[in-house]
């Protein structure tokens, strides 16, 4: 009743429909129906057998985010799937590893998936040659972005189960990160991105050397962590067409000497950028990149197809995989705003009746945070979280609050560096969107 | 007799639910005039406000934006807007940028 009146009382003030949130079950519900439910099979996605653990992270995300409980039923049976073939391999890869993390916060039974997490780390320290050991395996092994990618998720990981190395896990992060450029990685900007992340998401972004010996790509002289958003924000297309989205080499080319379409707008750069900038802001509260972020996400939600496939690029015709879509659920999910329950990408009277609906009640994350009215998941919906919720309250996509302090100073990094000049400011909105012509 | 405490509990909880709710229609209704009375001024400027529940000092969204531009020199501040491009999804011609990684992970 008391909602119905307060929902009463703020109709007036609620505005905007349902854009994140649409797209969040258009694409978890395409996953669920194409993955494979029963055989040797079961859990995986068609003929994307190792990219699993993208996948499960993302449904796990999209459970967090709504309650569906399809998709944690979903989550879980890719969750069985990768722990046998741990069991069969010994070993998972960095992006498996993170999903047994994130499934372990949202299950019920969460040392299931907990324990085989702390197992492999176990195994990896009291291996021959140790974890560094290990990691010296992704010198040689894949190129260096490659690299960054897995081990960027294996550092969240491990700092999850409170591995004993893993401080080692995260220095691997900049360590390879040092390894990348233009002329010998795949996905230099993507690198940089998930390095970010990774790294904010396991300590500070602070004044620590990428490449401390000096061995790495010149790119990297001289460059402190701290600066990192500072780099990735100026790989953001500024200019008109398709201003918003990312470059995905540090030259800004298409790798062929030139400048056109294939230079930016591949998904999985965006995706990976937005995150890198979103935990820099979680991280460094100083930083200001919320228009950015939301510039981006819109870009991401809409290049979206309506049956929920997601292109390798955002508006060109390209590959589509589920790995694709599970990194999409990762992002939207990182990068919702904080009071947004029902994600309709406004802080409005609908949230504050999810919130009084769920107040003073105990939750984790099981129930997808008590429908997400716990924002600082303590377990209980409280007036910390109405100050989370009013401090975005009306909020509409832009001057986003990401955190309790963060945003509203305007504070800017900026550095200048060989092939870009980088300065945080406010980025231009993206002006295109990808048409579903098929 | 345990009853009886349980109902007190129930209703204890209901007040307090009660109250916090009007506390909080009338704190945000507080906001939304404050927010109001700050997107009032021409465009241009720009204002500060105390959020009444954190006690934080606040800019308003549109001075945020403006503190960006004033230090990256984009001269025209708006808030992220999506233009529906009715064209085709062009075909992408040449893919430099390899489509999908190598999955990688090193035997133990």
């Amino acid at each position: 009743m008391a909602c119905v009146v307060v929902t009463a009382v703020v109709g007036p003030l609620l505005a905007a429909p349902a854009s994140t949130g649409e797209a969040i079950n258009v694409v978890a519900t395409r996953l669920d129906n194409n993955q494979i439910k029963d055989g040797n099979s079961q859990g995986m996605w068609p003929e994307e057998a190792g990219f699993t653990g993208s996948i499960v992270a993302g449904m796990s995300t999209a459970f967090e985010h709504t309650c569906e409980e399809d998709w944690r039923d979903s989550a879980e049976l890719g969750g069985d799937y990768i722990v046998a073939d741990g069991n069969a391999t010994g070993v998972f890869y960095g992006d498996e590893a993170f999903a047994l993390a994130e499934l372990s916060r949202i299950s019920s039974a969460p040392n299931q998936w907990q324990q085989p997490l702390a197992d492999f780390y176990g195994d990896v320290r009291n291996s021959e040659g140790g974890t560094s050991g290990y990691i010296s395996y992704f010198e040689t092994g894949p190129e260096p972005s490659t690299a960054v990618f897995y081990l960027a998720y294996h550092a969240v990981a491990s700092d999850y189960v409170e591995a004993v190395d893993k401080q080692l896990w995260r220095d691997s992060v900049s360590d390879f990160l040092a390894r990348v450029d233009d002329n010998v990685a795949d996905y230099p900007v993507l690198a940089l991105g998930v390095a970010i992340w990774s790294l904010a998401e396991t300590g500070e972004l602070d004044d620590t050397l990428v490449d401390p010996c000096g061995t790495g790509q010149p790119y990297w002289n001289d460059i402190h962590l701290s600066d990192l958003p500072g780099i990735l924000a100026g790989h953001q297309r500024m200019e008109e067409p398709h201003s918003g989205c990312f470059y995905w080499r540090f030259d800004h080319t298409d790798g062929a000497g030139g400048g056109g379409p294939d230079a930016y707008g591949y998904t999985e750069d965006c995706i990976f950028g937005a995150l890198g900038l979103a935990a820099a802001v979680q991280n460094a509260p100083n930083l200001n990149y919320d228009t950015a972020i939301v510039a981006m996400k819109e870009s991401l939600v809409n290049s979206i197809a309506d049956d929920g496939t997601v292109y390798g690029h955002l508006w060109l015709n390209s590959p589509q995989y589920y790995v694709y879509a599970g990194e999409m659920l990762q992002a939207l999910g990182y990068v919702v705003v904080p009071g947004d329950m029902d994600l309709d990408d406004s802080v409005n009277g609908f949230d504050l009746a999810i919130l009084a609906d769920n107040w003073l009640s105990s939750c984790d994350g099981t129930c997808c945070w008590c429908d997400g009215s716990d924002i600082d998941n303590s377990g209980r919906v409280n007036f910390v979280d109405f100050a989370y919720f009013a401090n975005n309250w009306l909020t509409e996509g832009s001057g986003i609050t990401w955190s309790g302090t963060g945003g509203s100073d305007g504070s800017t990094s900026s550095a200048s560096y060989e092939v870009n000049v980088t300065e945080t400011s406010l980025r231009p909105a993206p002006s295109w969107v990808r048409e579903p012509v098929r | 007799m345990f009853e009886k405490t349980a109902d007190k509990v129930k209703r204890l909880r209901a007040r307090t639910f009660t109250a916090v709710i009007l506390l909080m229609v009338v704190g945000l209704l507080a906001m939304s005039g404050l927010k109001a009375a700050v997107s009032d001024v021409d465009d241009g400027e720009y204002g500060w406000f105390i959020n009444p529940f954190t006690l934080e000092i606040m800019q308003a969204s549109q001075s945020s934006q403006a503190s960006q531009v004033s230090s990256g020199g984009n001269s025209s501040p708006r808030s992220p807007t999506i233009e529906i491009n009715t064209s085709a999804r062009p075909w992408i011609r040449i893919p430099y940028r390899p489509s999908l990684r190598s999955p990688y992970r090193p035997p133990l």
